[in-house]
């Protein structure tokens, strides 16, 4: 006998003859497994369980946001400039989606919780269209990236720079135009050195002169030089395609994920109708996955 | 009211007051406490109200009334970390949770913090040259020159994507933050 069928024989002996098939209320009797003590500490068990994945995640995705901002600090000017290729409308959309999706994820936390069977199949399938719906924006966004020359095999910022003037009708990124912005880096921050800090007019030294090359520089590179600004954009769209790529690639196993469930529910498997765990586990995950994107949202769409 | 499930850890003992569940005892951490759907939806409009802030703080320029440049990617930033706690507190439920779910919920983040400190311990070790290779000839792709200084400040302006040499910086058009009225 599997440990699928022993679980289910164990939820159906304990249910008892009042609550056959899909109903509503009630007092949940989720398998104890030998091990623990009560429900209870089993569910607690479950969390930490699905806490410890979480937390090797946030560590997953920590180092590439670290990347991010080691980058940011020293081409904050390169940063602002290439991120005008990405649509915040899109963006925007993009981000209600996904929190709309949490919400529906909750919901039906919230019915399996209350026993309601067919509205956990009914809310997970909403979240579902919802993250289908995310990967078709992503979608457009990546076919954008690819016509426009920014994709990673045929990097070419001076055609997308091009095609996005044209589309512009000829006027440039109402942020980029010719004034990059002083933006002090963290570094600055703490120690005073600046490189602005040398007056314009003023004389440089030779050795001051070498500085701005430098790859801690917070100003950098002439205004309209494709040339220049191609080499450091690169970066950017690397960690724009990494980023927002692997966070896809998390939407996609929560869409599995979810499937399962619905699966799960529809064949009214004691994992949904006497327990409420698993649902609430995939729900975690999907919050998670949530809250890279609130983070990569204004990182990469909206630097000003 | 809040759901709960499954009965105290200790029934009838210790202080629990052998509510079992019932939703009335203060929530101590000792116990998994369920939110109501009106939490739900309250947290999200929250968020999406806080996605408005979020768009619209990109149209406006807050260095025009805070003298610094960061400023709106810090205000930015500072809406993110809302968003996220909301989602973390009401929809993951650390809230609800017991207290050993809270410290495993906060180790990811307190890592995250660790590394935010070695970040800035890099960012504040300047050298004005960037940091270039100890020895730049071991990693020139043609034959070595023997007579190639290897520590010449000069040669330290090689970095990639480098302005050629000779390029004047065009002086920047906002003075540094200090110097705001």
């Amino acid at each position: 006998m599997s440990l699928r069928a022993v679980t289910a024989a164990a939820a159906s002996a304990s249910r008892g003859g009042d609550h056959a098939g899909g109903d509503h209320g009630g007092v949940m009797t989720p398998t104890l497994y030998h091990q623990f003590e009560d429900v209870e500490q089993q569910n607690e068990s479950y969390l930490v369980g699905m806490w410890t994945c979480l937390v090797q995640e946030i560590m997953f995705f920590g180092a590439l946001f670290l990347a991010y901002t080691v980058y940011r600090a020293a081409y904050p000017a390169t940063y602002l400039d290439a991120h005008k290729f990405l649509s915040i409308t899109w963006g925007t959309v993009n981000t209600l989606l996904l929190l709309t999706s949490s919400f529906t994820m909750v919901m039906a936390v919230n019915a399996n919780q209350h026993r309601k069977t067919m509205s956990v199949a009914a809310w997970l399938s909403v979240t579902i269209l919802l993250s289908l719906g995310f990967l078709g924006v992503k979608t457009i966004e990546y076919s954008n990236k690819f016509h426009e020359g920014l994709w990673v095999g045929n990097f070419n910022y001076a055609q997308a720079n091009t095609m996005y003037l044209q589309h512009h009708g000829g006027k440039a990124h109402h942020e980029a135009k010719d004034v990059y912005p002083y933006f002090p880096s963290v570094r600055e921050l703490a120690t005073g050195y600046s490189l602005n800090s040398v007056q314009p007019g003023a004389t440089s030294t030779p050795g001051v002169e070498m500085t701005p090359a430098g790859p801690f520089t917070s100003y950098q590179g002439p205004p309209g030089d494709v040339e220049y600004w191609s080499k450091r954009a690169k970066l950017f769209f690397s960690l724009y395609f990494a980023m927002t790529g692997l966070h896809a690639v998390h939407i996609i196993i929560g869409i599995l994920m979810m499937s399962v469930l619905i699966g799960l529910a529809v064949r009214k498997h004691p994992y949904v109708t006497q327990d409420y765990m698993p649902t609430e586990m995939v729900g975690l995950y999907w919050h998670f996955v949530d809250i890279v994107w609130i983070f990569l949202f204004p990182l990469m769409y909206l630097i000003s | 009211m809040a759901v709960s499930f499954g009965t105290a850890r200790n029934p009838g003992g210790d202080g629990h007051g052998g509510g079992h569940g019932h939703g009335h005892r203060p929530h101590d951490g000792t116990f998994i406490e369920h939110p109501t759907v009106k939490l739900y939806v309250q947290t999200y409009v929250l968020l999406l109200i806080l996605l408005v802030i979020t768009v619209a703080l990109y149209g406006i320029d807050l260095s025009r009334w805070i003298p610094w440049h960061g400023i709106n990617l810090l205000v930015a930033m500072v809406v993110a970390v809302t968003k996220a706690y909301l989602v973390l507190r009401n929809f993951m439920n650390v809230k609800g949770s017991t207290r050993l779910i809270w410290l495993w919920a906060a180790l990811g983040f307190i890592w995250l913090l660790l590394m935010g400190g070695v970040f800035l311990d890099y960012q504040t070790r300047v050298n004005p040259l960037g940091w270039q290779p100890e020895r730049p000839s071991l990693i020139q792709t043609g034959p070595r020159s023997p007579e190639a200084p290897a520590t010449n400040p000069a040669a330290g302006v090689a970095t990639p994507g480098d302005v050629p040499a000779g390029v004047q910086e065009p002086a920047p058009e906002q003075t540094p933050a200090t110097s705001h009225p």
